[in-house]
């Protein structure tokens, strides 16, 4: 019971502890504006060019195995929502691996917080911002009003699948000596696979897609529960997302375990 | 020109250091491609052709395109920060001209890219697909109009990178630059994807003879194409030749270096 409460408070801690810094990094886009609205603003353009694209695609084809315009503008809503709201709370999530590697966890492991939290959050991903905004803004052209809770609820869904693949692919760090390399290809494997129409994957390709780059439960399951939801499907996403968040996080605290310092001399600023 | 010759065999020689680099981007492209194979073979189902195009001809059309595009080394990066931190200074010192020799040090990598992507990819494809009638003539014809279309895709790039001696970050100049070529440049589809209207004003835009021109040739070569693409492929590189030398001059006479 003791522990249960202990346990309940840490959480609370950490989670308050992540609000405040979260609010101390929107005031730092203050102090870097021009780059702000520039990063975000580019990526907000990059992301129009992607729907450009799948116009001219689906005005010459209609329909790709079952997926239309409009099922394609979801994906870009759920994929666009989710991973801009991962970059703009934990900007830092596809660093991991390159802290761990250049040895810059020691100044993360010597303060009195939680540590996978505290590296998460300590970076602000200006780009994020455009991507979300541009996914808001999709979201209320092609989604239908009544669909917005269970868009919500997907998005959230999908934000921690990508965030627990992204420390997986990060800790390993703390096995390989360096996995920057897999991280970043990792994460940019699965926002690609995650960027086209699930419908044209088939077969073991399918089982890829739905266990070990988990592109579809990211944007593909979540398309087809937007279109007709079904108890089974939206469980199974429930349940894979917490159990690659539970995953990511055993590898992760294994690792810090392991983790020898590099004896690194900075200074943060 | 000798010495531009050497800075590229140099930098050509030092990339091999940075193979797992080059190897990690190919597996990226193959990844794009059996994507794509997977897309296409669906918009195929029941169909023999598309606007021209055979499904193994699309994919190798995409293939060439995708290698083209995505060899290009990152350089309007370095530039952009050659010119923030002053470093630009100490290169026009040198005794060769500062665009030549990024041109060398940049086509000497991008061959090494576009080659291991082209290989790789190629593989895949042939046993995803099969091959496709490719006219063994037209391969002289094709490694020129390769070599014009990287040519006037760097004077592009370099005329986006100079930007830095007035913007902050020309970077996100060359982002817009990537996402033009992966669209109306034809990269992702051939033009004759395109409604009728876009494909026409995308058709004489700079962009389509680096990505869409050279791969249509590819796979469906024939005299009167190849030299309607020289010729203006030329004319491209001529003109925006002569942007990047002016804001080039512009720029270093702005300059402003300060001492340390």
């Amino acid at each position: 019971m003791v522990a249960k409460k202990n346990s309940q408070n840490s959480i609370k801690k950490t989670a308050k502890f992540m609000l405040e810094y979260f609010k101390i990094n929107l005031q730092s886009i203050m102090e870097y504006r021009i780059s702000f609205i520039t990063q975000a603003s580019f990526m907000f353009v990059n992301d129009i060019f992607w729907v450009i694209f799948w116009a001219i695609f689906f005005n010459k084809f209609p329909s790709i195995n079952n997926w239309v315009f409009t099922d394609i503008m979801a994906m870009f809503v759920v994929i666009t929502c989710a991973w801009g709201l991962v970059g703009t709370v934990f900007g830092n999530f596809k660093n991991i691996a390159e802290i761990i590697r250049d040895g810059q966890l020691d100044f993360y492991l010597a303060l009195p917080k939680e540590e996978l939290s505290h590296i998460l959050i300590s970076k602000l991903k200006f780009d994020a911002f455009g991507d979300l905004l541009f996914g808001i803004i999709l979201a209320i052209i092609f989604v239908p009003f009544a669909k917005l809770p269970l868009l919500l609820v997907l998005v959230l869904v999908s934000s921690i699948i990508i965030l627990g693949f992204a420390i997986i692919l990060g800790s390993l760090s703390f096995y390989m000596g360096s996995s920057v390399e897999v991280a970043n290809q990792g994460l940019m494997g699965i926002l690609t696979l995650a960027s086209y129409p699930f419908s044209v994957f088939s077969g073991f390709t399918r089982i890829f897609l739905l266990t070990l780059i988990p592109a579809g439960f990211i944007t593909g399951v979540p398309v087809e529960l937007l279109k007709l939801f079904d108890w089974k499907w939206f469980l199974l996403m429930l349940a894979f997302a917490g159990i690659v968040l539970g995953i990511s996080l055993i590898i992760f605290k294994k690792g810090v375990k392991r983790y020898e310092s590099g004896n690194l001399i900075n200074a943060r600023i | 020109m000798k010495k531009y010759f050497e800075i590229a065999k140099i930098n050509f020689l030092n990339s091999f250091a940075y193979f797992g680099e080059f190897f990690f981007h190919a597996i990226f492209i193959l990844l794009i491609l059996f994507i794509f194979t997977n897309m296409w073979k669906a918009v195929y189902s029941g169909k023999e052709l598309i606007e021209g195009f055979t499904l193994s001809m699309m994919i190798w059309y995409l293939l060439m395109a995708e290698s083209i595009v995505t060899s290009s080394p990152g350089f309007v990066k370095e530039v952009n920060t050659e010119v923030q931190n002053g470093e630009i200074a100490y290169k026009l010192n040198k005794p060769y001209n500062y665009i030549l020799y990024h041109f060398a040090k940049s086509f000497s990598r991008r061959i090494i890219n576009f080659t291991l992507t082209f290989i790789l990819g190629a593989v895949l494809i042939y046993f995803l697909i099969g091959g496709f009638d490719f006219k063994i003539y037209s391969l002289f014809f094709l490694v020129l109009i390769l070599f014009l279309a990287m040519t006037l895709d760097f004077f592009i790039s370099m005329s986006i990178a100079l930007l830095s001696f007035w913007l902050e970050d020309s970077n996100s100049l060359r982002w817009i630059y990537d996402k033009l070529l992966f669209t109306i440049g034809g990269m992702l589809v051939p033009l004759e994807i395109f409604p009728t209207w876009l494909a026409k004003i995308a058709g004489v835009l700079p962009f389509s003879f680096i990505a869409y021109s050279p791969a249509k040739l590819f796979v469906r070569f024939s005299f009167v194409d190849f030299f309607n693409v020289f010729a203006i492929q030329i004319s491209y590189i001529i003109i925006f030749g002569c942007i990047t030398w002016i804001i080039y001059k512009r720029g270093v006479r702005r300059l402003n270096v300060n001492g340390g």
